[in-house]
């Protein structure tokens, strides 16, 4: 394997390692979520009070989890594929799928929902917005959660595509 | 010329173009977003279509972070994976299977009633359908049973996951007929609308008599062929201690508890429920330190990677559904199933049809998130029950996973059972089941009763 693809395949070695470590801290999440829906019952029957605040912040929990948990599952292998044919390709042929697939289908819709999200959560942390319906703070997280769903995404996509490269030109040297 | 001739199919050019790009086998999630920005841009170049509309994706996907009905998928894949890395789920089919394991049969009716059991863990994606097979087909084999027989009770349990309630798939089902019901143009004006609740009971009658028959299934072979299903061995009934009966049921029949007293006392949430019992299942197995720090760190992990799964599929499909619907598409269909003879049952029936087509290719999940948004306004226009829709829809998808050659279930079981049991074997022991649920469904289709009936008196009052 020759310098640049070695390099390559470091890029994404390194960017897996974060999105990795990204992950592990934010699964820990889960748990909030579960116990943040535990409390809200004996909050809103016992005590009176608290009762949003808990469901805010369990939510502002969940969809970090889920948000960021689509890089971490993708990083992992794990979206759902039709494996009909893609099982039984050759690892050039998979390579050039996730290459083709993650340049001309994923990156456009990144590109979109970045390009239109930017505006509306930079106005948001301007303005540190509160939720809307029951003014807890912190709504402007919640909506900064979205920028790091795109930053993650990106960064994985970069992986991939640097492995379907590394992939693709190794097969075609060992193929002269 | 031709262009503006070729305009109001290009919906249609879309659904192609995205059956296409799935079987390359690139993420389904990934490839929804892609064809629908393409056909967008494409649109927008060819000048059907205003890429501004993209700009709803933001609002959309803050929605879909702000629905609060959804926390329960973390919640519930939270349970489930728990149960899979302890030993609570071994426990409980030990427990069932001491109970009914001295008879013929008996390991078959533990597996059926584990599987309706743990059924609200389960059904996130068709690797965990099978969670349960995989606990009890072995057990079943070893005690002797006919190889047909046991992959048959192994697809129906491992299956029944995903239409007993609360289910991650009857809640995504609840949440999108929710929307479809809203989308819906009633003719002659009005309004129809559906939650969460009455989809909730209204599928409980169907699944009571779907058990019923699956039961009745092994009783009859225990009866009329017993070599089949011989009683357990002292191997397999282990003597049951009364303290290891109560240890082990407590959970289930805890969390059912819990779940229905939510629904009666209408002060405690579905999801709070299933919260509590996510908090005392935690509790209980680090006790029994069979949840260590790693194994919880890694349970997390995997629900993490799960709901996002989950979620991602649901930005996939809610692109596709935009783009879709503002090209027309969705005028398309509404035009072509109207026009079913048969009108309704006809256009039910059609659209029932192509789900269990799609299972054969796809997940629950994929078919659930495409196909409701699409079909279900049209068929609720045209006079269709919501609930009676729903259900008909979440059996037909159940029996869609064991339609072989390609059904999820059919595949897991493959890939789990040893190589003593033939793929034909597989496909033979499925039929009677796939004869089972023929039967329930038709059930349902000709005596819409039998699903609208509870939710109907509930909300009478």
């Amino acid at each position: 394997m020759s310098l640049p693809l070695q390099r390559l395949e470091r890029l994404a070695d390194a960017i897996e390692t974060l999105i990795d470590w990204i992950g592990r801290v934010t699964a820990w999440l889960v748990l909030a979520v579960v116990f943040l829906l535990f409390v809200q019952n004996p909050l809103r029957e016992y005590v009176g009070r608290g009762q949003f605040f808990a469901n805010d912040m369990g939510q502002l929990c969940h969809a970090a989890v889920f948000m960021i948990g689509v890089a971490y599952a993708w990083r992992h292998n794990r979206q759902v594929r039709v494996d009909l044919f893609y099982r039984n390709m050759s690892p050039r042929r998979r390579a050039l799928v996730n290459l083709l697939g993650t340049l001309f289908l994923l990156l456009p819709w990144l590109a979109f929902v970045a390009w239109d999200a930017l505006p509306t959560v930079l106005h948001s942390v301007r303005l540190l917005e509160q939720f809307p319906e029951t003014g807890s703070p912190g709504y402007f997280i919640f909506k900064s959660v979205l920028l790091a769903f795109t930053a993650t995404m990106t960064l994985q996509a970069i992986a991939v595509i640097a492995r379907a490269i590394a992939v693709l030109s190794d097969s075609a040297r060992a193929a002269k | 010329m031709i262009l503006e001739a070729l305009r109001p199919y290009f919906g249609l050019f879309m659904l192609a173009a995205l059956v296409l790009l799935v079987l390359t086998g690139f993420p389904v999630a990934f490839t929804l977003m892609g064809t629908a920005v393409g056909f967008a841009l494409l649109g927008n170049a060819l000048g059907f279509f205003d890429s501004i509309w993209l700009q709803a994706l933001t609002t959309r996907l803050i929605g879909l972070m702000n629905d609060d009905l959804l926390q329960a998928i973390p919640v519930f894949i939270y349970l489930g994976v728990i149960l899979q890395r302890t030993k609570l789920a071994i426990d409980l089919l030990e427990t069932i299977a001491a109970l009914f394991g001295g008879r013929a049969g008996g390991l078959g009716f533990a597996s059926i009633v584990l599987g309706a059991l743990l059924a609200p863990t389960t059904g996130v994606v068709g690797a965990t359908v099978l969670t349960i097979g995989l606990l009890t087909l072995p057990s079943m084999l070893n005690a002797g049973y006919d190889k047909r027989f046991a992959s048959g009770i192994v697809c129906c349990a491992g299956t029944l996951g995903t239409i007993v309630p609360p289910s991650i798939i009857i809640i995504l089902l609840s949440t999108q007929m929710r929307y479809a019901a809203r989308d819906t143009i009633v003719p002659g004006g009005g309004t129809v609308s559906v939650n969460f609740l009455q989809i909730y009971l209204g599928v409980l009658g169907p699944v009571l008599l779907l058990l019923c028959a699956y039961l009745a299934y092994i009783v009859a072979v225990a009866i009329f062929s017993p070599q089949a299903c011989p009683a357990g061995s002292a191997h397999t009934s282990r003597r049951l201690t009364l303290r290891h009966l109560i240890v082990s049921m407590v959970m289930p029949v805890g969390l059912i508890a819990l779940m229905l007293a939510s629904i009666v006392s209408g002060k405690l949430y579905t999801v709070e429920a299933a919260a509590i019992g996510a908090i005392a299942i935690t509790i209980y197995t680090i006790c029994r330190r069979e949840l260590t720090w790693p194994r919880l760190a890694e349970t997390v992990r995997e629900v993490m990677r799960l709901s996002a799964i989950v979620f991602t599929l649901m930005m996939g499909a809610m692109t596709f559904t935009l783009v879709f619907r503002i090209m027309g598409g969705d005028a398309i269909v509404a035009r072509w199933l109207t026009q079913v003879p048969g009108s309704l049952y006809g256009a039910t029936f059609l659209v029932l049809a192509l789900s269990l087509g799609l299972c054969l290719i796809l997940d629950a999940l994929e078919i659930l998130l495409v196909v409701v948004p699409l079909t279900m306004p049209t068929l609720i226009g045209l006079g269709g029950d919501p609930v009676w829709l729903a259900v008909s829809f979440a059996i037909t998808i159940q029996s869609g996973f064991m339609m072989p050659p390609t059904g999820f279930a059919i595949c897991f079981l493959r890939s789990v059972a040893p190589p003593t049991v033939r793929t034909t074997d597989i496909y033979l022991g499925v039929l009677p089941i796939l004869a089972i649920q023929v039967v329930v469904l038709a059930l349902l289709l000709i005596f819409p009763a039998v699903a609208t009936w509870l939710p109907g008196t509930v909300y009478a009052r």
